[in-house]
């Protein structure tokens, strides 16, 4: 297994911020699933912020504040979100699936160009996710500060232990006298707050972004990642380090199959098959563990 | 947590099988075959015919060719893909751009660490040594052409194409309407004359990121919003918009009716021009694209640079494939050759070994 490219610091950086990018809208949507919500809008919420924080530029507002605008936004779309969830009693799969559209409509409605970022954003990117010759590997110090202010809040605080007894019994977690909606509401908004995070990364980092189709389908790879990473749908289950390293797998999936000159057009079904896989022989041993005990 | 280790340990067993097969095939162990990167803008069934060429360009000129498709049209998807390549030590590199404007800076910064080419798309100020690929505004006026063949008349056209933000998509537009207009830089407002011409532009449908379905659903609605007119000329931009018109066309009962006219030479297409339902379609030549990209990039990688073109263009011509197969003239002299559709279909299944 071994491959000398593979070890160089070159491409460690590109994965550091493959997975720092990843690993930031993982934890934004295990927060959530932990209270048993879901959040099929993240991908759509990404290509918006990123669109908009690119119209934000264009308008010479400086990097910092056109940034602090587009995550506020993503914020008060989570806000949205749990409003509708909590009070409205709406299904979460149906509210952010609409979102879904929503979102990508916008995007697309509001500008028609590819947008790129300016010589103020330059900074920033600098900062954010990493100079020229770095390949974007601040993003993991980012997400490495994210995950320990979520980590500490949810495993270390009586906020984070009710948000896990809302996902294990939300009738349960109410009638013990924990105000459940408020609580969904603020996972709603971590959620989204954090994908709108991620539509800044990712204009900063490609330096351009197609309303059309950026950041299409990271919902699946944010969800994928945090079960992966021992979050359960049914909610009130998942660790902080398990969803990071849940997010790990795609990027490394991905970069094994391309080392392995695996061909493009069956790289999904490879990275499928083995998700699958894996899956299967962990369950198998669950098994074959509950018969021995 | 568990399902990770077990996908770490079938992660590493593919490592290990792939190790495997690569002894005998990789950069590393063979000195003489340098490593070079064919990387497209989309994963569509155009690129297959240029990885035909790519493949063929790699086994003649002795490279090792990684050829890749982005799972999206996405500039994001598209830069994982270039950072990999980059990191795996590849000599040169040839891209079909997605955002000239914005994806420069970044080009910038490869061709700094490898030879850079671009192809299918270009971005000429990210450093890269040489462009391989259609003229697309030629190529539109060649369709414009086309169009005035098929309604010579005048009438109104309509335009479907994926998305009008990239290049090649404006460059196509824009070539139609110049030709159909006779003055350069003609405006694109839906519903007005074009010019001083006969020839009136409805509307151009867009259809990403939904694609072919929604390509046809345009279609449809084109259709029905034309209902009452008489000369219509429906003109696809991308692969697949002249089979979505066609279909469209075919359902609603009025094939031979309305006028289609194509880029590209899908299956589809290249059927509908032979049973006359479609008037013609200007086809790029990807295979050249692919052969001629790998060609340079196994010269410039061993240092040879007497086939690089001075002014860093190498154009590969397109052709207008017709029943008849007449060449075409568009207003500004320019001509491009013409193929006839059977004898083309015929050439096109044997490269792709399907006949």
């Amino acid at each position: 297994m071994t491959d000398d490219r593979a070890r160089t610091l070159s491409y460690h950086s590109v994965l550091a911020g493959r997975l720092g990018f990843y690993g930031i809208l993982t934890v934004g949507v295990g927060v959530l699933i932990v209270t048993g919500g879901i959040d099929l809008s993240i991908g759509s919420v990404v290509g918006l912020c990123a669109v908009l924080f690119g119209l934000l530029l264009n308008q010479q507002i400086p990097a910092w504040q056109a940034a602090l605008l587009v995550v506020a936004l993503g914020c008060l779309i989570g806000l949205i979100h749990g409003f509708l969830v909590t009070q409205l009693k709406l299904q979460p799969f149906l509210v952010t699936l609409c979102g879904l559209f929503i979102y990508r409509g916008l995007a697309r409605g509001v500008t028609l160009v590819q947008l790129g970022i300016n010589e103020d954003a330059a900074a920033l990117k600098a900062l954010l996710v990493g100079g020229e010759g770095e390949a974007g590997r601040n993003q993991l110090i980012l997400l490495l500060v994210i995950a320990l202010a979520v980590g500490l809040l949810l495993h270390f605080t009586k906020h984070g232990r009710y948000l896990f007894a809302i996902g294990a019994n939300e009738a349960a977690a109410k009638y013990a006298g924990i105000p459940t909606e408020r609580y969904k509401i603020l996972a709603y908004v971590i959620c989204s707050g954090l994908a709108a995070l991620g539509g800044v990364l990712l204009l900063l980092d490609a330096e351009t972004v197609n309303p059309t189709s950026g950041g299409s389908l990271l919902e699946l790879y944010a969800i994928t990642g945090a079960v992966l990473g021992g979050c359960s749908l049914r909610g009130g289950e998942g660790l902080v380090p398990g969803m990071i390293l849940g997010a790990a797998v795609l990027p490394l999936l991905r970069g094994v199959s391309s080392f392995n000159k695996v061909p493009s057009d069956v790289e999904y079904a490879v990275i499928g098959m083995a998700l699958l896989l894996g899956t299967i022989a962990d369950e198998l041993l669950k098994r074959g563990a509950g018969r021995r005990e | 947590m568990k399902p990770l280790h077990w996908i770490g340990l079938v992660s590493l067993l593919l490592i290990g099988c792939g190790d495997g097969a690569k002894k005998d095939a990789g950069p590393k162990t063979d000195g003489k075959k340098p490593p070079v990167a064919f990387i497209t803008n989309n994963p569509e069934a155009f690129w297959n015919i240029a990885e035909i060429g790519a493949n063929k360009a790699a086994k003649q000129f002795n490279v090792d060719l990684s050829f890749i498709k982005p799972s999206s049209g996405d500039a994001s998807v598209q830069k994982e893909k270039i950072d990999e390549v980059l990191n795996q030590g590849v000599k040169a590199l040839a891209i079909s751009v997605i955002d000239p404007k914005n994806q420069t800076n970044y080009l910038r910064s490869v061709a700094k660490k490898t030879i850079l080419l671009t192809q299918d798309n270009d971005a000429p100020e990210c450093g890269r040594q040489c462009y391989i690929g259609t003229d697309n505004y030629a190529a539109g006026r060649a369709a414009g052409a086309l169009v005035k063949q098929a309604m010579p008349e005048g009438g109104t056209i309509v335009i479907f194409v994926g998305q009008i933000e990239p290049l090649n998509a404006r460059q196509r537009r824009q070539g139609v309407l110049d030709e159909l207009s006779g003055e350069k830089d003609t405006p694109s407002t839906d519903g007005a004359m074009l010019g001083k011409s006969q020839y009136k532009l409805y509307k151009t449908f867009t259809d990403q990121p939904e694609g072919a379905t929604r390509a046809k659903e345009n279609a449809v609605q084109a259709l029905s919003q034309l209902g009452g007119e008489e000369k219509v000329c429906m003109v696809g931009l991308w692969a697949y918009n002249p089979p979505a018109i066609l279909s469209a066309v075919k359902d609603q009962g009025k094939l031979g009716k309305i006028k289609i006219v194509g880029f590209d030479e899908d299956p589809a297409t290249l059927n509908g021009i032979k049973d006359g339902h479609v008037y013609g379609t200007i086809v790029q030549q990807p295979h050249e694209f692919g052969f001629l990209s790998v060609k340079l990039m196994s010269e410039l990688a061993r240092g040879d640079t007497k086939n690089l073109p001075k002014d860093g263009m190498l154009p590969v011509p397109h052709l207008a494939v017709t029943r008849d197969g007449k060449d075409v003239k568009t207003t500004d002299g320019a001509s491009t050759a013409g193929r006839e559709v059977k004898a083309f279909h015929i050439e096109l299944n044997k490269m792709l070994g399907k006949e």
